[in-house]
């Protein structure tokens, strides 16, 4: 019984933006950082806020908001960087980070807590994969995907 | 991306780049160009055997800016006896010794047919074996002793310089026009 609950738990880290919260796997988060220098990095685009040192790389850093649309956030008193692992089929360099909005938080999502949000709740936007309302708050779920198109066009 | 064996410098703007020296480039005074109209992004040209080739006068995020006080730009060679050019206002040569870069590939669309103008990255001021300010992925910080965080702040902070793909810093400045 408890391999079964255990089984239906997933650990996962909130990532709040400005208009909404990204739901994303802890396994696909590497670290979580202050935000540092950011050098711009000339003829990207406009969600492409630039690029940041970490442990001896230099990973690219996105507004995650500019990606869906809006406009181009920037660092707040309460934001940080989170560094995710390479996307599916790149190079094991490949980290990239995206801008918060304030301090990220650990959430733990059973089967039992959260409801599936439907289509017309989600942002219109094709780098969100799904939606999860936990506690009456919409947890958005980026299509790793998607972000991989936009990312190595 | 190819290893170098030395490494330009080049403040161009507000923006520090590095060129990689196998590129083949020429590094040219002022004086030694004839300076170009007003209009357009072409500052100078280069006059190269029956030939003349542009220095185009960039700004820190490389879009066409007109700017006065320069005095140099530097000449990419894209074929013998051909090539193009750029503003440049600071030069200043590095050996790989004191360069280490490393893979790095820009997010997003090439700006350019032959791709994207950068391809690596050198993180300045980096000592082996140096820690950040990081925590793990459940918001903790990371530990460490007294020593360890005197360590940390002794450090250089690191900057990112972001390293040009010769090939395609070439053909985005031969799209500009002008020539």
């Amino acid at each position: 019984m408890a391999q079964q609950r255990a089984l239906e738990r997933i650990h996962a880290l909130e990532i709040p933006l400005r208009d909404a919260t990204l739901l994303m796997p802890s396994a696909t988060v590497a670290e979580v950082v202050n935000v540092g220098e950011i050098v711009p990095v000339p003829l990207g685009p406009a969600w492409l806020l630039g690029v940041m040192p970490w442990r001896t790389l230099s990973v690219p850093v996105v507004s995650f908001e500019a990606l869906m649309g809006g406009a181009v956030s920037a660092p707040t008193p309460g934001s940080k960087i989170v560094i995710l692992y390479p996307l599916n089929g790149r190079r094991d360099w490949e980290f990239y980070g995206v801008l918060t909005h304030s301090e990220p938080r650990p959430q733990t999502v059973d089967s039992a807590r959260g409801i599936a949000a439907v289509a017309a709740e989600l942002p219109d936007t094709p780098y969100i994969a799904a939606g999860l309302k936990l506690g009456g708050r919409l947890l958005v779920i980026p299509d790793l995907d998607a972000l991989k198109k936009a990312f190595y066009p | 991306m190819a290893k170098a064996t030395q490494y330009l410098r080049v403040q161009i703007g507000d923006g520090l780049f590095l060129l990689p020296g196998a590129s083949g480039y020429a590094i040219e005074q002022r004086e030694n160009l004839s300076t170009a109209d007003a209009a357009g992004p072409v500052a100078a040209w280069r006059a190269v055997r029956n030939r003349r080739l542009p220095a185009y006068s960039l700004d820190g995020a490389l879009k066409p800016a007109r700017r006065e006080t320069w005095q140099r730009a530097i000449f990419i060679e894209s074929a013998p006896g051909d090539g193009v050019g750029f503003v440049a206002d600071d030069v200043h040569l590095l050996t790989e010794e004191e360069v280490t870069v490393a893979s790095f590939e820009p997010l997003g669309p090439p700006p350019t047919p032959a791709g994207h103008v950068f391809g690596g990255a050198w993180i300045s001021g980096t000592t082996p074996g140096m820690e950040d300010d990081r925590r793990d992925a459940g918001g903790r910080a990371s530990s460490g002793t007294n020593a360890e965080v005197e360590r940390r702040r002794e450090q250089p902070s690191k900057h990112v310089i972001l390293v040009f793909e010769p090939r395609a810093l070439v053909a985005y400045l031969q799209s500009l026009g002008g020539a």
